[in-house]
């Protein structure tokens, strides 16, 4: 017989499996009583292995570049943030765009929560698209069904937002290109993404398109490409 | 020293500091069990992407969290795995939760066994399974109703019509047995 009359609850603790309240207390119990943290600690080894018994499956390609895409952009966050902060100061406009405080940009976290098949219509928009020397700008998109505007603002700082766009393909990810007049080759950007389930993202254009003649964008490996390798999906001509 | 050389505590570490290659490693090593997990208590693959991509991305935000003395980067991740998937389990109905159940998607879907790690984990899930299965079947039952399916004991009994005292007498045996027959597996499983 157990010495302890409340050690009967041991297994559904560390399953997880009490009410909140009869967690709440019996986590408290365990403060007092030796022999049902003993069983708990116990029961837990057991518990732990529970998850390792699932099938292994493995998770697709896609989840990968979804997740990583966002946390890259995230890593980026600080340097993109201080650096957008520097010019706007330069310029000297204000438009009421505010930069996200930490580590993810407005726009970064945008990024993600659109990765996460968010919507986010009424943050990402608002004052900032709307602003009054923004103009758009129509993609020539080479897949039927999809479509893909830029976001040009006054000071030259731009967004691509893509719809209908397939992901790209098993370990790929989509790159954001410039290509300056007199280039032959587009120049790389540090903007990679992938898609929403939907075929959606928005994705800001580092460094602006100032004197830009065009933006591409192509699928690349996964890490991007210091000169284009893939299919271009996606031409903008900001001028 | 290559990332992939580093163990997972100290990967965690650069993560905190917001080192994305590091993520990328931890992401690897541990997606799939992740995935699997997910896709078992959810029995969607849909969702089971949404589970585990809301538990790295909440992983990556919130690296400063992980304590190596409450235990391995594992199975802190598989913990979180399993709070999202309760999460998205109780969004949705009983109803919609079998309704959604992607059939045969184990055998579409199933790791490959590409090198000795994966080798050896699917080793290790095998004789964990092993060991679940040899519980009698109320054991088994109640223990995986709470685990993988969210349910709480009162739930439960109320399920399969036992006395709440006698579900919890269960989950407890089980999990003795359990323990008991993991022996040298243990510190695998939960390391």
């Amino acid at each position: 017989m157990s010495p302890c009359p409340r050690a009967i609850d041991t297994g559904a603790y560390v399953l997880g499996a009490l009410e909140p309240d009869e967690h709440a207390a019996f986590t408290e119990h365990l403060r007092g009583c030796d022999h049902c943290r003993r069983e708990v600690s116990e029961l837990r080894v057991a518990a732990e292995a529970l998850p390792l018994t699932a099938e292994p499956l493995d998770p697709p390609a896609q989840l990968h570049d979804r997740i990583i895409e966002v946390v890259r952009a995230e890593a980026r966050g600080s340097d993109e943030a201080a650096r957008r902060g520097r010019r706007r100061r330069a310029a000297g406009r204000a438009r009421g765009r505010r930069l996200a405080v930490g580590r993810a940009p407005l726009a970064v976290a945008a990024c993600a929560l659109l990765a996460l098949g968010v919507a986010l219509g009424a943050l990402v928009s608002g004052g900032e698209d709307g602003g009054p020397g923004a103009r758009t700008v129509q993609a020539d998109v080479a897949v039927p069904a999809a479509s893909g505007t830029l976001r040009v603002q006054d000071d030259g700082d731009a967004r691509l937002v893509v719809r209908g766009l397939p992901a790209p393909p098993a370990g790929r990810v989509y790159q954001v290109w410039r290509q300056r007049p007199g280039e032959d080759v587009p120049r790389p950007t540090d903007a990679l993404f992938s898609v929403s389930r939907e075929g959606t993202a928005t994705v800001d254009v580092p460094g602006g398109v100032d004197g830009v003649e065009r933006v591409l964008v192509s699928d690349e490996p996964r890490r991007g490409s210091r000169v284009p390798t893939g299919r271009v999906v996606l031409t903008a001509a900001p001028a | 020293m290559a990332l992939t050389n580093l163990a997972d505590e100290d990967l965690m570490q650069l993560v905190r500091r917001g080192d994305a290659d590091a993520f990328e490693v931890v992401y690897e090593r541990h997606a799939t069990v992740a995935f699997s997990l997910a896709h078992r208590m959810t029995q969607s693959r849909n969702a089971a992407e949404d589970v585990v991509q809301e538990a790295f991305l909440s992983l990556w935000r919130s690296g400063a969290r992980y304590d190596r003395a409450r235990g391995s980067v594992r199975t802190w991740i598989l913990g979180i795995v399993h709070n999202r998937a309760i999460d998205s389990l109780r969004r949705s109905t009983v109803h919609d939760r079998r309704r959604a159940s992607d059939e045969g998607i184990e055998e579409r879907f199933a790791a490959a066994e590409r090198t000795d790690v994966e080798v050896a984990r699917r080793d290790e899930a095998r004789e964990l399974r092993g060991a679940l299965a040899t519980l009698p079947d109320e054991q088994s039952r109640v223990i995986e109703l709470a685990y993988f399916g969210g349910y709480s004991h009162s739930e439960i009994a109320s399920m399969l019509e036992t006395p709440i005292g006698t579900v919890k007498g269960r989950m407890r045996l089980g999990l003795q047995k359990m323990r008991g027959q993991l022996g040298g597996l243990t510190a695998g499983a939960g390391t």
